[in-house]
């Protein structure tokens, strides 16, 4: 790595990692790619129920430059992705993955670019979203981007564009299988229902103190800024699979 | 039963009044300092916007500095301007 990561990204990343673990929010799954580097993640997105994407499985690679969250990370699909707004090797275009700077030629407003409050959870709900509402103003993919827009203005009677998607999703659901993944199929499924911890504590003062007054009650072992690597294996927010009930038929 | 104090020692505790618990920026909590500072307050306070919005002061310096253009709020992106 050219750039020596800063202190400050390992430990906006570490933040954001852990939180995606105890809070997993709707529609994906992250772990990372290898345990001593949280530069580099592998999320696993769901196709949201009721569109093209419904079932569908599709991975990607996320990775951060070492001045996160200055500057945004880049999304790249290992799953083959026909789509207006994603690069034939995988690349996915979207503003909120740009930097602000000013480009006229881009159609790309600087609000709608990156800034260092957006995080892992905001992109991925992002490219959820792009997934079935493309944005055909700048595309990536030229070709998919005119069959998008075909399909979109015959209502859907020129089926060319929906057959590749539908193709692309059921090879999606053989990954699926492999990983041990049952991907949501159901409103109700997809949207895990935040639990409200029970034990939201308040800054304990306390801790404040610890170290001024020698209290010898540090046995509580809350050191929790080492369960990274224990978990860093753990897919987040997945349902495991119990049986291969709707593996189906996992050709393309 | 008579008690003589012959001495105190009085402590005393601050918190940042934000609106918020944590930077938007670093993540970090506002009663504690930014990822590259050591001790929280007066090295590493807080600032706000005329948007409400607060950060710690070397975050949102480091991000309007990285930018030409607009200095918008990170939060809402309203132009940034600080609160006097």
């Amino acid at each position: 790595m050219a750039v020596q990561p800063s202190s400050s990204a390992v430990r906006a990343l570490s933040l954001e990692y852990r939180g995606l673990q105890d809070e997993p929010v709707e529609g994906f799954c992250v772990k990372l790619l290898n345990e001593d580097n949280l530069f580099e993640w592998e999320v696993a997105i769901f196709g949201p129920p009721d569109t093209l994407y419904q079932g569908g499985y599709f991975k990607a690679h996320v990775k951060f430059p070492p001045d996160y969250p200055y500057s945004p990370p880049s999304v790249r699909f290992l799953t083959k992705v026909w789509h207006p707004n994603v690069y034939e090797n995988g690349d996915l275009c979207i503003s909120i993955l740009h930097p602000p700077v000013d480009d006229p030629q881009s159609g790309e407003l600087p609000c709608e670019r990156w800034n260092p409050t957006q995080n892992v959870r905001t992109v991925l709900l992002s490219v959820i979203s792009l997934l079935n509402e493309p944005n055909t103003y700048s595309p990536a993919n030229v070709d998919a981007s005119v069959m998008y827009r075909r399909w979109r203005d015959s209502k859907g009677k020129d089926k060319e564009y929906e057959n590749i998607i539908r193709k692309q999703v059921l090879s999606s659901r053989g990954e699926a299988e492999r990983d041990g993944v049952v991907v949501p199929l159901t409103q109700e499924d997809y949207c895990i229902k935040t639990k409200v911890k029970p034990d939201a504590e308040p800054v304990d003062m306390y801790d404040f103190y610890d170290d001024d007054y020698d209290i010898d009650d540090d046995d509580d072992g809350d050191d929790d800024d080492d369960e990274l690597s224990e978990n860093g294996e753990a897919w987040v927010g997945v349902t495991e699979i119990d049986d291969g009930d709707d593996s189906g038929n996992g050709e393309s | 039963m008579k008690v003589r104090i012959k001495g105190w020692t009085g402590v005393a505790t601050w918190r940042w009044v934000a609106n918020d618990d944590s930077c938007g920026i670093c993540r970090m909590p506002f009663d504690g300092c930014c990822s590259d500072c050591r001790l929280p307050g007066d090295d590493c306070p807080l600032v706000w916007g005329c948007c409400s919005h607060c950060f710690h002061i070397h975050c949102i310096m480091k991000w309007l500095q990285s930018q030409q253009l607009h200095q918008q709020c990170p939060m809402c992106r309203q132009e940034w301007k600080f609160k006097e």
